[in-house]
């Protein structure tokens, strides 16, 4: 088990040089740094100047180099839209993202798994085709529109809920309601399936012939075997939930790194971006490595060399 | 919620070469579907609603999407118009600049639809050409192609676009790049996957042989193959792009203005949410309604590409609680009814003649319904088993040998299968009548069961010993501790080495005998009255089997249970059964004491078996098959319905149904030759 997580740490920390590597040549040959602060309509001599101010007028594996040296250190230069090391500012941001993505999850899933489970033990039932609709509604959501809707309904009209912004318990509940759409409507999906195909295997006869209870054979016996496609999809949703962050945290200005990546986009902000796409990195990586730990042990056949 | 009319329907143009799949789309399909499914008119109405307001804007829109008017800023919907040019009220009313919110929504789907068509067509062109090409050379090119796919689908998708967009610049260009880079992932590995299957397939292998090119066979063989599942796939991935499109543009970093985008007008609204709610309300209903309708389009092209998922969309699993639907079952039971009883004399054994049979089973029927009409399982049988007595019931696959064991056992897949008469005296109750939870609880308490093949029948999440002690659990609320004790304990009666240590082992560890042991533990555990064993030895080597069939013989001996042993294998139950009943087609047609009809059979098919099967006492040589397959439930044949197979077959039997004659006193057969059959050895 060490030996297996050792070597995916290793695979992992390998992708990371790689995506870090094309991130920075992307920026400095597919862009123009220089270009890229001062905006589309900049005078040349302007970019020149701040070309050499900042060295990228440079051999690029010069630029590399020092690039390098600094991720390891794990300096990615200042932000130039703030003005203050460029990693930092991301790392900051993650406690929050982590809250709403929690939060997010923590209604979607358990939700998801039962109604799915549910809508596979009685298919054609009312639950069935419920299970219907909310993933079709999940599959279309405009999130950004939901919040906003959500916002003119609940903060606006009822005056329940506060309308944006971090602070109390209140201020989540609106941008994790509106991120669980899609994983909500995905897991459920995906759980039926599952489940459906769980239901139909010769072990669930042996179930019945024990005389267990249909709670038992479909909760105890059938979900625990469709728990590794589902626990594979909801990693999956875990990261796309910073898809919906991005949206999300813009709509309702929750202070994580998807409202960061906004303004680091808006403001032209290189460093910030690389830093931004380290943390994002390493936060996808992390979460595939919780799945794979959770499939070794949910599944006993699952052994690794 | 209607049965797949076109399973087999052969109307698509590739039926012409030799076995190509037959499963796309055609418009008359299509047509056919739409009118069975009449609601999907209103999502496709909308599309072409959408298409032709796209194509149109400028004939269309009421007013000029671009024209200012600050007397008619964030009007409500429904005013009317202050500007010279037009005299159309503002139908769902203005922006902050004045300009006609419902003009500026037609003119929003141009973009939403030119982008959405365009990166699809990038990003299916993209991905189908890899996919084909990793999935028909396959090799490193397939290894890099699928490990890109594998590296892009990690990465969320808009975060991906986001940062090209910012290197690159906006644009209508710049996003179909984008979404074509971002989004031909899943093209890709359907195709290839597609691809990979189809070259095994003979119309590619033939069009090898005969010389055809690579590309030709890709272009005239493969890709038309590929059509229907690409075209689902790309409805919904136009959904997707037009949400991912409508999220850029409301970050900012969509098209830019001036052209009007949904996303944008979304976020331009955003400032007037407590004055002016439907800036923000129509667009982002536009987009909702585009997206919704486009999956449910995908949606319903799947179902009618693919007739099987629609079958499987509304039946689902088979259920298992037939008491719940017997309703339902009663109503489709008239063949048995209308039908003249021919097993009314029932001579071995008198019905409900006296309590002390354990098990008795009097005209049991059972009925599939499936797509294609109903199919008769079991068709009235009978028979009766004391405590410690074995019974085996023989027949090949398809006799309604395992279907009738589970009807006694009530744990039938329904649908489709449902019991539509009979009873099953259980001690005197018929469990046919009993509540489903009452018989719930007999199932493995008193009645029960083990299976054919012991891996797929013993979950393989749990250990084998929370398998047994579940047992304890469930029917007797025995805490986790004393259960497991307990399983080790029957663990060692089942004859498991080192039980104590394997306790805690899971199923795959197991070799197939020890698994068998492992269900026969769970089976007894609770000293059942009666225990269904259906097939137990036949996915177990030989040797195991003996050893197998040597433990059961011996619990039963200890417990004095009664056993119903169903098997395709005379040979194996020969030691150890006292009765044997032989079904064909649903029914009983020979039985009696195994001695007696082992060694004197009375119908030709009990014949045939025994000769099929090797037997110490007769030279292999002799050994023969019973020529013919068995018979297809729903067209079972007329008179005796073994007489298409049957070497005594004369003609009063293709149209008069033989009767259970008695042979002996304990003995029946369903035979109009009996004693011709009995007096030919
Ligand atoms: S009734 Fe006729 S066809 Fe049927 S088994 Fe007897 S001899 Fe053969």
């Amino acid at each position: 088990m060490a030996r297996y997580v050792a070597r995916r740490l290793i695979q992992s920390l390998l992708v990371l040089a790689v995506v870090l590597t094309l991130v920075f040549f992307a920026g400095r040959v597919i862009g123009n740094p220089a270009a890229l602060i001062l905006g589309p309509e900049a005078r040349a001599e302007d970019v020149k100047t701040l070309e050499e101010r900042f060295g990228y007028d440079k051999p690029a594996i010069e630029q590399f180099g020092r690039y390098a040296r600094g991720v390891v250190s794990g300096d990615f230069g200042n932000s130039w839209w703030q003005r203050r090391p460029a990693l930092p500012m991301a790392l900051e941001r993650i406690p929050a993202t982590l809250q709403l993505a929690a939060v997010t999850m923590l209604f979607a899933l358990p939700l998801a798994m039962i109604l799915g489970s549910l809508a596979a033990w009685k298919p054609g039932s009312p639950i069935d085709k419920g299970v219907n609709v909310i993933s079709l509604t999940g599959a279309s959501a405009v999130d950004f529109w939901i919040g906003l809707m959500l916002i003119l309904f609940f903060a606006v009209q009822l005056r329940l809920l506060p309308t944006s912004g971090s602070g109390s318990l209140k201020f989540i509940i609106l941008p994790a309601l509106t991120l669980s759409l899609r994983p909500l409507g995905r897991v459920a999906q995906v759980t039926r399936s599952a489940m459906l195909d769980q239901l139909s295997k010769p072990y669930i006869k042996t179930a019945r012939a024990k005389g267990f209870r249909e709670r038992r054979i479909v909760l105890g016996e059938a979900l625990k075997n469709a728990f590794i496609p589902i626990i594979t999809l909801s990693g999956d949703e875990a990261i796309s939930t910073l898809n919906g962050a991005v949206v999300v945290e813009t709509v309702f200005a929750w202070p994580g790194i998807g409202l960061l990546i906004v303004s680091a986009v808006t403001n032209r902000d290189l460093p910030l971006i690389e830093a931004l796409v380290f943390v994002v990195a390493i936060m996808i990586i992390v979460t595939n490595l919780l799945v794979d730990l959770t499939y070794s042990y949910l599944d006993p056949r699952v052994r690794y060399g | 919620m209607s049965a797949p009319h076109e399973m087999t329907a052969g109307d698509g143009p590739a039926a012409r070469d030799s076995g190509e799949p037959v499963r796309n789309v055609t418009v008359r399909k299509l047509l056919r579907a739409l009118w069975r499914d009449k609601l999907m008119l209103f999502p496709l109405l909308f599309l072409v609603a959408l298409m032709v307001a796209a194509v149109g804007a400028d004939l269309l829109a009421p007013h000029d999407p671009f024209d200012q008017n600050l007397r008619s800023r964030n009007v409500p919907p429904m005013s009317s118009p202050t500007s010279e040019t037009s005299s159309f009220p503002y139908l769902l009313g203005a922006d902050p600049l004045g300009r006609d919110l419902f003009s500026r929504l037609i003119y929003g789907a141009r973009v939403s639809l030119a982008v959405g068509l365009s990166s699809v067509l990038a990003s299916g062109t993209l991905g189908i050409l890899l996919g084909l090409m990793a999935g028909y050379h396959r090799g490193w090119l397939d290894d890099l192609v699928m490990r890109g796919v594998d590296v892009l689908m990690g990465i969320p998708g808009l975060l991906l676009a986001l940062f090209i967009l910012f290197l690159v610049g906006t644009g209508f260009w710049n996003l179909v790049i984008v979404f074509a880079l971002t989004r031909w992932m899943i093209y890709a590995r359907v195709t290839r996957g597609l691809t990979l299957s189809f070259r095994e397939q003979p119309f590619v292998e033939g069009a090898q042989t005969i010389g055809c090119s690579d590309s030709r066979i890709i272009f005239r063989h493969i890709l038309p193959n590929l059509a229907s599942p690409i075209l689902v796939l790309a409805t919904l991935e136009i959904a997707i792009v037009i949400l991912a499109e409508a999220g850029l543009s409301f970050l900012g970093m969509g098209i830019q203005p001036p052209a009007p985008t949904w996303g944008r007008m979304v976020a331009e609204g955003r400032d007037y949410i407590t004055s002016a709610w439907w800036l923000i309300t129509f667009p982002g209903l536009a987009i909702l309604l585009t997206a919704l309708s486009l999956n449910l389009t995908s949606a319903w092209l799947r179902m009618v590409s693919d007739p099987v998922q629609r079958w499987r969309w509304f039946m689902g699993r088979p259920e298992s609680r037939p008491e719940g639907d017997t309703e339902l079952a009663t109503a489709y039971s008239e063949p048995q009814s209308s039908r003249t009883d021919i097993e009314s004399s029932e001579p071995a054994h008198g019905p409900a003649a006296n309590g002390d049979h354990l098990l008795e089973v009097i005209d049991l029927r059972v009925n599939f319904r499936t797509p294609d009409g109903l199919l008769n399982a079991v068709n009235g049988i009978s028979y009766t088993l004391n405590r410690g007595q074995t019974l085996a019931i023989l027949g090949e696959s398809g006799s309604g040998k395992t279907v009738s064991a589970e009807a006694v056992m009530g744990i039938l897949d329904s649908p489709p299968a449902f019991v539509t008469g009979g009873s099953v005296l259980f001690d005197g109750n018929d469990l046919l009548q009993v509540s489903p939870s009452r018989r719930r609880r007999l199932c493995g308490e008193r009645i029960a069961m083990i299976f054919q093949d012991p891996l797929t029948a013993l979950n393989p999440a749990y250990t084998v010993g929370s398998q047994i002690a579940g047992m304890f659990q469930e029917h007797r609320g025995t805490s986790k501790r004393e259960a497991t004790a307990k399983a080790v304990e029957l663990m060692d009666r089942v004859r498991i080495p080192s039980a104590r240590e394997r306790v805690h082992d899971y199923p795959h560890q197991f070799s197939g005998g020890m698994r068998q042991r492992v269900m026969i533990a769970a089976a007894i555990a609770l000293d059942p009255d009666l225990l269904i064993a259906d097939e137990p030895t036949t996915a177990l080597d030989v040797t195991v089997q003996a050893q197998i069939m040597e433990l059961l013989a011996e619990l039963q001996l200890e417990t004095g249970m009664g056993l119903i042993l169903i098997t395709h294998d005379l040979g194996v139950v020969a030691d150890v059964a006292d009765s044997v009943a032989v079904m064909y087609a649903g029914k009983i047609v020979e039985t009696g004491p195994i001695e007696e009809i082992y060694s004197r059979p009375a119908h030709p098919y009990t014949k045939g078996l025994l000769e099929s099967a090797p037997r110490v006492d007769r030279k292999m040589d002799s050994l023969q098959q019973i020529s013919g397959a068995p018979p297809n439930l729903r067209f079972i044949p007329s008179g005796c319905p073994f007489h298409p197979r049957c070497a005594y077959v004369v003609d009063r039997c293709t149209v008069e149904p033989p009767p259970l004659y008695e042979v002996r006193h304990d003995r029946s057969a369903s035979c109009h030759r009996i004693e011709d059959v009995m007096n030919v050895n």
